[in-house]
């Protein structure tokens, strides 16, 4: 009963790939995907020249980075805080209106974003004025601020959906556990440290190796929404970089090889992340 | 058990069977009824099928059917020499899903854009075949066309051989950019219209200081704008950022010229002043913009040169607002007019797999389309959809026509469409505001054509290597620019366009230039 899914991801998954050579060719439409000249590695070579590549990936890796760091334990923290939480209603509550964000598009969302930062109507800066006293800052034209916008924008959409699979996790400890420790004497504290934690470790781990694969791309949804003429040196990353060089210009062949640099990145980071929580004696992704 | 086994081996033989079928399927070219419809079609022999792509702008509706079933479709069938098949494309984003129906060879015969540099890569791509010969062997309407219009012949060639067809776009369309200005808020501080950049800077300043909404606090913006206020501000010292200039004999890129400079210190001026939006920048979709303006917050907007809901929703908000086009202010340069289009309307482009016979009922489509076909596309049916006062046709019904016939405007790929301004008011509805919006649009289109752009060859080189660089220079300068404009004194616009030009040197500037410079002695007698 496998044979039609496995057929399915030789067809529509695998087979493609072979699309992938267009990036050691000159794709030409009249010339078709098989007709046209090989080039060999020179669309690598233009990558690897290019001053602007290395601006783009810097930023791309950076602004993942910071997702990484601040944004993944999130959806921990927050699995952790709605677990305790004992009034079911409460709880319900709670989990919708962080699921919320989620659902709306980066284009509403933006348009909140910018609206809340505006220095002179935002209500951050208002709020900044009359307890602090400090002078209105423009966050969104400002290189230094908008890293930080985008990171906060981005765990503000999805860290409550990010939760849905940590509660899973915690749903599954067996409940005999905690009433041991209970007996125990075991504080809340020691609770979650030593059975809801080691509980989810599993699922941290693989979610961790999956998020890896992603280090190399950035939303370009959310980045055309937020960037704006004052941050490029920041906000430029392979999507948007992609979509002026490539898809504007019709360069297949050059944003291919980007395209397959970027994968090559992803699945070595994959691999590497999936060794090392070998190592630390978690089952990885095999 | 063995039994369950085959019975699963069937199964799952079919429904490979099923992908496999699927699968080539999507892979052939999915032209929908290109095969003659063997017995429907037999009176209408000699009518060849033609496919044609069509702007998906999802103004058909559900009533009047689809894009490519409409009463507007059948009557073209019923009429054209030729069966058309109409391919939707959605307007957001046309080229990619050309694109897309292109390398997957169902791309339509007929292949038509806005955009000139995009038939070019499709000339460069081979996704298209040029056209001389099918025009001089089967065209008579169109060729006669091309002989009394000479002015489309260089947009329409690509390396020595024509590659589209177009029609000349009409005034209405020619006229492009535009400013208003608040009459009311001009007669109330005693000012005039301004006619130079130190008499607008002026003009401006009354405004942010002389309270003329009258609600007792210099609040207002006094000059706003939508996406094409940049360029306007550029287009009054002859630039454009995106514009090659023709300086002593030699090609270069407005973004890098003295004259850029001096727009660049007037946007910084408007800013550091408070004469513009101290938040354009994140102002992106002009929202903000558009709301001190219909708000009545502000006296001067860079826009277009006709107003849609800008105007109306301004009347609505300050009854008596009084709007008047403002014609471009003069420079130390001079006076330039604002953007204005180039002659040549959409261009229509023949797939390179197009076979001769196809090619052959195609021109002679195009040829009716071009004399007879285009008028009830743009007008709709006499008596039913207008009535000619003179020889305006005036709309019977607003909201009939927008239904009805609205959408069907570009299905006339080629047409001769060209109202004079003073058939705005004949034309438009008889309430007070709608006369108002179109003694408006009527000022605004004579104010629009009363100056000449300055554009000194007639398209931009189409070199790869041009639009790579462009491609990269654009948000380093944009950023540069922003610097200049907002950072106060952290950066004068001479620093800021040093710096711009070193950019453009390091990104091969230079060796761009000798490229355009080298098109440019071999196209020459084209780009006039």
């Amino acid at each position: 009963m496998l044979l039609p899914i496995i057929l399915f991801y030789v067809l529509f998954k695998y087979a493609p790939m072979a699309g992938e050579v267009i990036a050691f060719k000159n794709y030409r439409f009249a010339d078709g995907i098989w007709g046209s000249d090989w080039v060999g590695l020179r669309h690598f070579h233009m990558l690897f020249e290019s001053v602007d590549f290395w601006r783009v990936l810097r930023n791309t890796l950076l602004l993942n980075v910071y997702s990484l760091v601040f944004g993944f334990p999130v959806p921990i923290l927050l699995a952790l805080l709605l677990n305790e939480v004992r009034k079911e209603w409460y709880k319900r509550t709670v989990q919708n209106l962080l699921y919320l964000p989620h659902f709306i598009s980066w284009v509403v969302l933006g348009g909140i974003v910018i609206a809340v930062l505006s220095p002179s109507t935002g209500v951050v800066n208002l709020i900044l004025k009359q307890a602090f006293g400090i002078e209105p800052i423009y966050f969104m034209a400002d290189s230094a601020w908008w890293p930080v916008v985008y990171t906060l924008s981005g765990i503000w959409r999805e860290a409550g959906w990010g939760t849905i699979l940590y509660l899973a996790a915690m749903a599954s400890i067996d409940p005999l556990l905690y009433e041991a420790a209970k007996i125990d004497g075991a504080s809340k504290w020691r609770q979650i440290w030593h059975i809801t934690l080691p509980g989810i470790r599993s699922t941290i781990a693989i979610l961790l190796i999956l998020r890896m694969g992603h280090m190399m791309d950035v939303g370009l949804e959310q980045t055309l929404v937020l960037q704006n003429q004052s941050v490029l040196d920041v906000a430029d990353v392979i999507s948007t970089y992609v979509y002026r060089v490539g898809l504007q210009n019709m360069n297949y062949s050059y944003t291919t090889a980007l395209g397959l640099f970027q994968s090559l990145i992803g699945f070595l980071l994959v691999v590497s992340v999936n060794q090392l929580i070998r190592r630390f004696g978690e089952r990885g992704l095999w | 058990m063995r039994k369950k086994k085959i019975g699963t081996t069937v199964i799952a033989i079919s429904l490979l069977l099923a992908l496999l079928a699927g699968c080539t399927g999507s892979s052939e070219p999915a032209e929908p009824a290109s095969t003659p419809k063997a017995g429907e079609d037999t009176a209408a022999e000699a009518k060849k099928e033609i496919s044609v792509s069509i702007l998906d702008r999802g103004e058909v509706a559900a009533e009047e059917g689809s894009y490519e079933n409409n009463r507007w479709t059948r009557w073209i069938n019923d009429n054209a020499p030729a069966k058309v098949n109409w391919i939707p494309v959605p307007r957001t984003q046309v080229q990619q899903k050309l694109n897309t129906l292109i390398a997957s060879g169902s791309a339509p015969d007929l292949i038509w854009e806005y955009d000139r540099s995009y038939i070019s890569q499709l000339a460069a791509q081979g996704a298209i075949q040029p056209v001389d010969g099918y025009i001089e062997k089967y065209s008579t309407t169109y060729k006669a066309y091309l002989e009394k219009h000479p002015e489309l012949k260089p947009f329409l060639t690509i390396n020595g051989k024509m590659y589209a067809l177009a029609s000349a776009r009409g005034q209405e369309t020619v006229a492009n950019h535009g400013i208003m200005i608040r009459q009311d808020w001009l007669d109330k501080l005693g000012l005039k219209a301004p006619t130079t950049v130190e008499e607008l800077l002026d003009v401006a300043r009354k405004f942010k200081e002389g309270d003329p909404d009258g609600n007792g606090s210099a609040d207002t913006v006094p000059i706003t704008f939508n996406y094409n206020g940049v360029q306007i501000l550029r287009a009054f010292f002859f630039n454009n950022e995106n514009q090659w200039y023709l300086e002593d004999g030699r090609l270069s890129f407005g973004r890098i010229l003295d004259r850029y400079t001096d727009s660049l210190a007037l946007q910084k001026q408007l800013f550091d002043e408070g004469l513009i939006d101290k938040e354009y920048i994140t102002d992106t979709n002009f929202q903000r913009s558009l709301q001190l303006w219909t708000t009545g917050k502000s006296g001067i907007y860079l826009g277009s040169w006709t107003m849609g809901a800008e105007f109306v929703d301004l009347k609505k908000n300050v009854p008596d607002a009084k709007v008047v086009p403002l014609e471009p202010v003069a420079s130390s340069y001079g006076r330039n007019g604002l953007y204005q289009e180039v002659p040549a309307n959409m261009y229509i482009a023949f797939n390179a797999s197009m076979k001769e016979d196809k090619a052959k009922a195609a021109i002679q489509f195009l040829d009716w389309m071009l004399e007879a076909g285009w008028e009830p596309l743009r007008i709709g049916e006499p008596d039913v959809h207008y009535k000619l006062v003179g020889e305006v046709p005036q709309k019977t019904d607003a909201d009939l026509f927008r239904k009805e016939v609205f959408y069907a405007r570009e299905y006339a790929i080629l047409n001769e469409w060209d109202p004079k301004p003073e058939w705005f008011s004949l034309m438009a509805a008889q309430d007070p505001i709608s006369q108002e919006q179109a003694k408006l649009k009527a000022d605004g289109l004579v104010t629009a054509m009363k100056n000449n752009y300055r554009r000194d060859i007639a398209y931009n080189p189409d070199l790869p290597e041009v639009s790579q660089l462009i491609a990269t220079f654009a948000p380093i300068a944009q950023q540069i620019e922003a610097k200049i404009v907002t950072g106060g004194g952290a950066l004068s616009p001479q620093e800021g366009m040093a710096d711009m030009r070193k950019e453009w040197k390091r990104l091969g500037g230079e060796n761009v230039e000798m490229l355009v410079q080298e098109w440019y002695e071999s196209n020459k007698q084209n780009l006039k």
